[in-house]
């Protein structure tokens, strides 16, 4: 740690991980908040691996329930499956899945974490 | 006319809906790949000066997103401008290339983002043939990545010289359009696996976007080198527009 770039460096790296949120947390896995018996349950997956897998290519995973249900039908969906082009039924996926995220949360509302 | 052309330009880059992969880095690549159906006009300037000489190098490059995990790469001009003392300036065209990477997994979900690229450069009298190996992790909005870069040039079909970098970054997403970033970087060159010389750098990166446009400022620091005439400092940039 002699040199200001390998300080620096080491301070981008511990202050950053310290202000982490786990995947978990900013996108539940299925089978938190929905049986695996439920006939929608392939499709909540599907949408769960699009958002961790597309939409990550370009941001960190947001979290879900910081975000009102009608600010992701109104503005964050729209706006954002034009920008990862997915295509209807991909979005339809993610939307199921962000859709039963907040429902699950039990507030329709925006969530402080 | 004149006016009106710029105005319009600009303001269809910035409407246009259109994230792009981030390169918040100036010397190391990240594993992600374009998303499908999207492409990206990049282009990278670098300055070093050394021992009474200024160089310029130029980059300017198209890529394609051909499916969700491949993106193709093809570099129209590479070229260079220098200017050393008592004896002018000149500018020289050096190569043009592609490149095609693969990333198999996703450095979000996965424990580990891997992905290859090879990339090929012809010149007017060598080429060159360029296996890279990108290794990254996010944790959250902190991204850290490995480049690992071997590079044979070639002369008339015989191998002219080698050529094995790394780097390591970190990059920070602050907000949605900012992040910062550091970098440490190695190279040795080769002639013939004799010889070898050891060149290390270090630095700061700095990467915006706004709409479709981006661009990143990264400098890099020499730590230490064999060579007499290595660059103390590198000054460089990125920027583009993605569709």
């Amino acid at each position: 740690m002699k040199s200001p770039q390998l300080y620096l460096l080491g301070v981008l790296c511990a202050g950053s991980l310290s202000s982490c949120v786990s995947l978990e947390t900013a996108a539940p896995p299925v089978a938190t908040i929905a049986s695996p018996t439920q006939t929608s349950y392939t499709h909540l997956n599907s949408g769960r691996e699009i958002y961790v897998g597309k939409c990550t290519k370009c941001h960190s995973a947001e979290i879900i329930v910081k975000h009102s249900l009608d600010d992701w039908k109104g503005d964050i969906m729209p706006t954002m499956s034009k920008k990862a082009k997915l295509s209807p039924a991909e979005e339809a996926s993610v939307m199921a899945y962000v859709n039963a995220v907040i429902k699950g949360s039990g507030s329709t509302q925006p969530t402080k974490i | 006319m004149t006016k009106t052309l710029p105005v319009l330009v600009t303001t269809l880059a910035l409407s246009a809906a259109a994230y792009a992969v981030p390169q918040p880095l100036i010397n190391t690549n990240l594993s992600t790949t374009l998303a499908k159906g999207s492409y990206e006009f990049e282009n990278r300037i670098l300055w070093s000066h050394s021992g009474g000489a200024d160089e310029l190098s130029f980059s300017h490059e198209v890529e394609f997103g051909l499916a969700d995990n491949f993106e193709v790469d093809l570099y129209l001009s590479e070229w260079n401008w220098s200017r050393a003392d008592g004896e002018g300036s000149q500018s020289m065209w050096e190569s043009a290339g592609i490149e095609g990477m693969y990333s198999f997994t996703n450095p979000t979900s996965d424990p580990l983002g891997v992905a290859l690229a090879v990339e090929a450069q012809f010149g007017n009298d060598f080429w060159v043939l360029e296996p890279q190996l990108r290794l990254q992790k996010n944790f959250g909005p902190l991204t850290a990545v490995f480049n690992l870069v071997f590079a044979n040039e070639f002369v008339k079909n015989e191998v002219d010289g080698q050529e094995l970098s790394q780097s390591f970054g970190l990059a920070y997403q602050v907000n949605s359009k900012f992040f910062v970033g550091a970098e440490v970087s190695h190279a040795t060159t080769f002639a013939n696996w004799k010889d070898s010389e050891n060149e290390w750098y270090a630095g700061p990166a700095v990467h915006f976007r706004s709409g479709s446009l981006w661009a990143t400022l990264g400098a890099s620091f020499k730590l230490s080198a064999d060579a007499s005439d290595a660059a103390d400092l590198v000054l460089g940039t990125k920027f583009g527009i993605n569709w």
